[in-house]
């Protein structure tokens, strides 16, 4: 389960990057964070993963209250998130086994294991290219909660589908998706729960 | 295990930049042990040159055998004294002898020996002669001292010449190791920025993070180690070869000394400069990580 609780982001130089912002989202659900760009959308995935802290307010992600989070505690809670971010975060000069075994060699799994099951996740993913590689280093790690930032982003609208049909099969298998998309089609054509944004606060909370 | 894994992978992927940086790292360490040997050369060889200076001590003429003796004797006990030998007047007329065979006839012909009986004296340290020479010169039984001042002189400069030469050298190849570590340390961590992001995001744990710089770090250096082991003896030995080279009549530190006291001076040295490069390292990797995020909320 994920909570925020009146969280806000105030930086160094006095800009808002959230205010006040509160909501939950219940475990093995598929949510969507909506709104424009600059809304907020990527402030508030990564105050879930603990890249930031919140200047107020509670972030709890399974009770764990994640700015309170250090050393082995932060360190549990991010492998229990899976990342997807728009422009893939992949490491270009290591080769795409390498990049979705990550997940897998941090947590010292056998060299056997992760080839078994670098493989199987590629071909799950059914995609193609950097998305390919992208989403299976978020799912190979079983996590209980992916982050996806706009991971349609760059995407027609075809790849873009078969992405969220991706985190959907995440979802069906019991893991909570929370998804950022300034992409309104796309949430309106799921018809799935969605927070929206707008200069940092929260304008709207519920399903089309 | 796994920072260790990542560390030969990563040498692997990039062997030509791996292979540079070793070869430059190893150049700073034998460039340094080279100096280092060349140091104990010329100490060495100024050590040799000081042997030969010395002091004579004429005695006053008509001097008995045993107060001679027991001259000799005080001289020797003397702390600032290497060795001290008696010259009598007849092989003082010997060794001029011999010293200007064109001269021989003159020196039989004559018919009293003019060369006062002498005892020539070796001090311990060039530095401490003058002080020497009057000691010797206050002794009852000693007519006149005399020694090379001009040449002791010369000598001593040319000795504080050369030793600061090879501190200021020294310090220069510390200045080169520190400096090189650390660009390198800052040219690795700025390869890594993206991997330490996204080891973070991939739940690595803060020991994994952090290491990844220094390991890389560690590695480079042990294979710097490894061809300047291998390539520090044919420096030695180029060394030693000069040395005879220039003064035949000096006899070199056995290379085998050397070689270890190079060996370790440049390894210590260099552990330093590591140590203090993987905590630079460290620190980068934290400032980086919150430079990441910096620019990602920037980007946003």
């Amino acid at each position: 389960m994920i909570q925020m609780l009146s969280v806000s982001k105030r930086y160094d130089d006095g800009y808002y990057g959230l205010r006040d912002i509160t909501f939950k989202i219940g475990p093995g659900k598929f949510v969507f964070l909506t709104g424009e760009s600059g809304a907020g959308k990527s402030t508030v995935l990564r105050l879930i993963y603990r890249a930031e802290r919140p200047t107020n307010g509670t972030i709890l992600v399974d009770g764990v209250d994640t700015a309170a989070a250090h050393g082995r505690a932060l360190t549990s809670l991010r492998r229990r998130i899976g990342m997807v971010f728009q422009d893939y975060m992949l490491l270009f000069d290591r080769t795409a086994f390498e990049n979705v075994a990550l997940p897998l060699a941090v947590r010292g799994v056998g060299k056997r294991i992760i080839s078994q099951e670098v493989d199987k996740y590629l071909d799950q993913v059914g995609l193609a290219g950097k998305q390919r590689v992208a989403l299976a280093r978020a799912l190979i790690a079983k996590p209980d909660i992916i982050l996806a930032d706009e991971p349609t982003g760059n995407l027609d609208l075809s790849n873009g589908e078969k992405i969220v049909e991706v985190l959907h099969d995440a979802n069906r298998l019991g893991a909570t998706v929370f998804m950022a998309t300034h992409d309104l089609y796309l949430v309106q054509s799921t018809r799935l729960p969605f927070v929206r944004l707008r200069g940092g606060r929260k304008v709207e909370e519920g399903n089309f | 295990m796994f920072t260790l894994k990542q560390t030969l992978r990563d040498l692997v992927r990039h062997p030509i930049r791996t292979l540079l940086v070793s070869i430059l790292i190893a150049v700073l360490m034998v460039a340094s042990a080279g100096i280092y040997a060349m140091s104990i050369d010329v100490r060495h060889t100024i050590a040799e040159i000081e042997r030969t200076h010395s002091i004579n001590a004429y005695l006053l003429r008509g001097l008995d055998q045993t107060s001679i003796q027991t001259l000799l004797e005080q001289m020797q006990k003397d702390e600032a004294v290497a060795r001290a030998e008696y010259v009598s007047p007849a092989d003082g007329l010997k060794k001029l002898e011999i010293q200007y065979p064109q001269f021989a006839s003159v020196f039989r012909d004559l018919t009293r020996n003019p060369i006062p009986p002498l005892i020539r004296v070796y001090p311990v340290s060039v530095q401490g002669i003058a002080a020497l020479a009057a000691e010797l010169r206050s002794l009852a039984g000693v007519q006149t001292v005399e020694y090379d001042e001009g040449s002791v002189q010369g000598m001593a400069n040319a000795n504080v010449f050369v030793h600061s030469l090879l501190l200021y050298v020294l310090v220069l190849a510390g200045f080169l190791f520190v400096a090189g570590f650390c660009l390198m340390a800052f040219s690795i961590i700025n390869g890594k920025r993206k991997e330490t992001a996204v080891l973070s995001v991939v739940g690595a744990s803060n020991l994994q993070v952090l290491l990844s710089t220094p390991a890389h770090l560690v590695a480079v250096w042990a294979l710097a180690s490894v061809l300047f082991a291998v390539v520090l003896p044919s420096v030695i030995r180029y060394s030693t070869t000069r040395l005879k080279a220039s003064f035949s009549w000096v006899t070199p530190e056995p290379a085998g000394v050397v070689y270890a006291g190079a060996a370790s001076v440049v390894l210590l040295a260099s552990l330093a400069c590591l140590l203090l490069a993987c905590v630079i390292a460290t620190l980068l990797a934290y400032r980086i990580d919150e430079e990441q995020r910096r620019e990602e909320t920037l980007l946003e």
